[in-house]
């Protein structure tokens, strides 16, 4: 009985992962920009669910609206403003990774700033606990899996069949030759950079709706995120859904054995052996 | 007074510390996400040795500096197979479940409460408990590490990290073990920022996991940043600074919280800015550096020279001729390799030998594997089938660094030199078995140290001026043309005093006179030096003045062996070469 909660308890954690790892994947496997401010785009859009549905007084389904609306806006405001100038100026990645890192902290004290640490929660989403059999969840865990997959495979079919995924797929595959034939690099990295946040806002509004908005939420499913990507495989978007799906039930799985607190080490380790056992992650291919 | 002293010992702990975290970040390349974990395992050993084992101050600060050591260098172990952008993965994750770890397991630290009552260091009955007596105390740790750091860092140990940070393939082609030097450092910075943190804990007689967390991790790379990242005395001024700004918002009227929001948000975009404005920091490690690209000195009168007229030799003439090669003992052997990437065979069954003292050849199309064959048999990719022989010896498999001590080294075709190094500096790091390059000697021997330091100082001053660059040995190599640039790496070579040498198109992307220069350099090279030497190389002509035999390479597999001329008189070849129907 236990394990059946567990279980699926790891595929409701586990869809929210995968989401997440999508939602950074697909900005790091075109860019190759270690962007650490992608926390702060989930608090904002945390925060835009919890204000229009608790202060505005908004339908929920405005105000998840709102979260991937505004959590584009910043993700790609941060690529137009912040990386663009660095990306002009020739900077180094390390250089681009030390800005995100200092944005992203600003920006969370700005957060923390306005609306102090309490956490806030979203107003008028119908929650209800359904049961099959002997396992019990929610209707907002039933919509974390199912906006998961959908906005996968969307992204998946988007990448692999529209013209946009092909230019975006060129980008990321060599930069280089896909600018000498025409293609207009920020365009492309504004679209990846506000794709990647709207699915991370996605995420963001769940997740509020299931626990509440807080300044630093955004930086445990940040770190799933990047773990899922290099555990996946860069290239590959499936590999980061299902690294991030793994991850998620081996979270749960585990604490069978292990206590609640050894979560995020599980995580980490499996991270840890993986990659120094293959380096290419689960699913990516060994490049030359 | 009493909070001036507190000040100073406040900037002289985070001193320490971001100096430590400088060593990895400045002089390696490598960001540390989790430096704040390495002050925790100073600050914890301390707080329950002293306090629930009642042990000294000495013992405490000695077993978190071990603590840490070996989990840096644990830390660092992954490079061994990834990119450096996988270490920070690997810290901030270890950030986050040590974090996690200081606040759940309470058997160990006492959880989120901390541990109070730590008592103030004793040191052969001296007791250091009010600020001012502090002083003393932080201050002398201060200078032991600074001297650890100054030693490290300014020696053939520091100009080894250097070459790591700016071009790491090039450093393990020149023979450096790159793993072992990251391990060492990370595992050193580590062991000396366990001491700044067993330092914070005896002065604040407390601990808790907030004063270890992420955002704290962050500050100390402001820091760093702000000093200016590998700049010896940067650490300070970015403690100084960050450590004052700190202190100084407790004077502004506020609630607490507010001001700590407005310390990060201040500290953040401190690093932010800095990236943007001034990446360099407040004390740039390299104030000459100029800005823009490096000015080109050419004279353009070469430029309706042939390459065979600057060569001075005709197109039946000079080594090339037939016949010119009577064969002899050989040094390499590469026998039946193969390598595939997925599906592609990209090596197929490939054979050659180099016999000594010769210069060979190695063309063919685009994309034929030149390149895949020379990182198969120097090392820096795995063949999946066949063997390689260095002097009738098998090196198959083996890692770059090792191949260098047995006499075989490459260059680059992007030529991959120091660019924030000066000249000589990028010559004496490939200077063979060096003991400056290992910790203990550095430290032990520094006689032997300064006297080895010396001969190849004039040995690499030598090799400049073969390739006619000695006028230049202190200018940094980012202001030379690209040409130049070249040359650099051409002395690079000859220092590391290896027999064969692989060169991967030397000649590309130079103007005419560029190109003259490197080809007299090369074949000086071979006649005097008693070098061999295998060429990779488009420019038909250059292979022509250059090499007494060259190998034909096409799809994958080596389609023929002869005189350049011959090669090019063969009417298939040319066909695959040009892709002529």
């Amino acid at each position: 009985m236990l394990f059946l909660q567990l279980l699926a308890q790891g595929i409701i954690t586990g869809s929210f992962y995968a989401l997440a790892g999508v939602s950074w994947g697909i900005i790091y496997r075109t860019t190759l920009t270690f962007h650490f401010a992608h926390h702060l785009v989930f608090a904002v859009s945390g925060f835009a669910a919890a204000l229009a549905t608790t202060d505005l007084g908004f339908h929920y389904l405005l105000g998840l609206g709102m979260s991937i609306f505004f959590a584009a806006l910043v993700g790609s405001l941060i690529d137009a403003l912040l990386y663009k100038t660095l990306r002009k100026a020739g900077a180094s990645k390390a250089t681009t990774f030390l800005a995100s890192l200092g944005l992203a902290t600003a920006g969370v004290a700005v957060l923390l700033l306005i609306f102090s640490s309490t956490p806030r929660s979203v107003k008028g989403f119908p929650i209800k606990t359904l049961s099959l059999g002997p396992v019990f969840f929610t209707t907002a865990d039933v919509a974390m899996v199912l906006a998961s997959t959908a906005a996968t495979g969307l992204v998946f079919l988007f990448l692999g069949k529209s013209r946009y995924g092909k230019v975006i797929r060129a980008v990321g595959s060599n930069r280089d030759m896909a600018f000498n034939v025409g293609i207009n690099i920020d365009h492309v990295y504004v679209l990846v950079y506000s794709i990647g946040s709207a699915l991370f806002g996605l995420a963001g509004f769940l997740f509020t709706v299931k626990n509440a908005a807080y300044p630093t939420m955004g930086l445990h499913p940040f770190f799933i995120s990047f773990t899922a990507v290099f555990l996946g495989g860069v290239p590959s978007i499936l590999g980061h859904a299902l690294a991030g799906f793994l991850l998620g039930l081996a979270e749960n799985i585990g604490m069978i054995v292990l206590p609640g607190e050894y979560k995020l080490m599980i995580a980490y380790g499996i991270l840890f052996v993986v990659i120094l056992v293959r380096p290419e992650g689960l699913i990516g291919r060994r490049r030359g | 007074m009493e909070y001036l002293y507190h000040i100073i010992v406040q900037v002289i702990i985070y001193a320490i510390i971001v100096q430590s975290l400088n060593m990895v970040m400045g002089y390696v390349g490598i960001i540390s996400m989790s430096h704040a974990v390495f002050c925790a395992f100073g600050a914890y050993s301390s707080a329950i040795i002293s306090v629930k084992l009642g042990g000294n101050f000495m013992v405490g600060v000695l077993v978190g500096f071990i603590l840490a050591s070996l989990v840096g260098a644990a830390l660092a172990l992954p490079s061994l197979r990834v990119r450096d952008e996988y270490l920070i993965v690997f810290t901030v994750g270890f950030q986050m479940v040590m974090s996690e770890f200081m606040m759940t397991a309470r058997g160990v630290t006492e959880g989120q409460g901390g541990i109070p009552g730590i008592p103030p260091p004793k040191i052969l009955g001296i007791s250091f408990s009010t600020p001012l007596e502090f002083i003393p105390l932080a201050f002398g740790a201060a200078v032991v590490c600074y001297s650890i750091v100054w030693r490290v860092t300014h020696s053939p140990f520091g100009r080894v990290l250097r070459a790591i940070r700016e071009e790491e393939d090039a450093a393990r082609a020149l023979g450096k073990n790159t793993l072992m030097f990251k391990v060492i450092v990370f595992s050193l910075a580590g062991g000396l920022a366990s001491v700044g943190g067993s330092l914070t804990a005896h002065y604040i007689s407390f601990v808790s996991p907030f004063s270890f967390s992420i955002e704290v991790s962050v500050f100390m790379i402001a820091m760093v940043v702000l000093g200016g990242e590998g700049s010896f005395w940067g650490p300070l001024v970015g403690a100084g600074i960050m450590v004052g700004i700190s202190e100084g918002l407790r004077f502004v009227p506020g609630s607490s919280s507010y001001i700590d929001a407005a310390r990060e948000i201040l500290y953040g975009a401190i690093l932010m800015l800095c990236m943007l404005f001034r990446p360099q920091g407040i004390i740039p490690e390299h104030p000459k550096l100029r800005k823009g690209i490096p000015r080109e000195k050419r004279r353009n009168n070469a430029k309706n020279m042939e390459v065979r007229q600057v060569l001075g030799v005709g197109v039946n003439e000079g080594p090339s001729r037939p016949g010119y090669y009577k064969g002899g003992e050989k040094i390499l052997e590469v026998k039946g390799v193969s390598k595939w990437f997925g599906g592609l065979r990209a090596l197929d069954n490939c054979s050659l030998s180099l016999t000594r003292g010769e210069i060979a050849g190695l063309i063919g199309p685009n994309g034929c594997g030149k390149t895949t064959l020379f990182n198969v048999i120097t090392g820096f990719l795995r063949a999946d089938e066949g063997r390689v022989f260095l002097n009738g010896k098998e090196i198959t498999g083996m890692p770059p660094y090792k191949l260098v001590k047995r006499g075989l080294v490459r260059s680059w075709q992007d030529v991959r030199v120091f660019t924030k190094m000066t000249v000589l500096d990028n010559v004496l790091v490939a200077r063979p078995n060096q003991d400056g390059e290992k910790l203990l000697p550095l430290f032990l021997f520094p006689g032997r140290i300064s006297r080895q330091e010396d001969n190849n100082r004039k040995t690499s001053l030598e090799y400049l001026r073969v390739v006619g660059l000695h006028d230049r040995a202190e200018e940094l190599v980012a202001n030379l043309s690209a040409a130049e640039q070249k040359l650099v790496a051409i002395a690079r070579l000859l220092a590391t005093e290896c027999r064969l040498l692989l060169l991967d198109e030397p000649t590309a992307a130079l103007d005419f006179e560029s190109v003259g220069r490197i080809i007299s350099t090369v074949r000086e090279i071979a006649r005097s030096g008693g070098k061999t030497i295998l060429l990779v190389e488009h420019n038909l002509d250059v292979v022509r003045g250059l090499v007494e035999r060259a190998y034909f390479m096409s799809e994958g597999k080596v389609l023929a062996c002869g005189a350049p001329i011959d090669l090019m008189n063969d009417p298939k070849l040319v066909e695959v070469y040009f892709g002529i129907e």
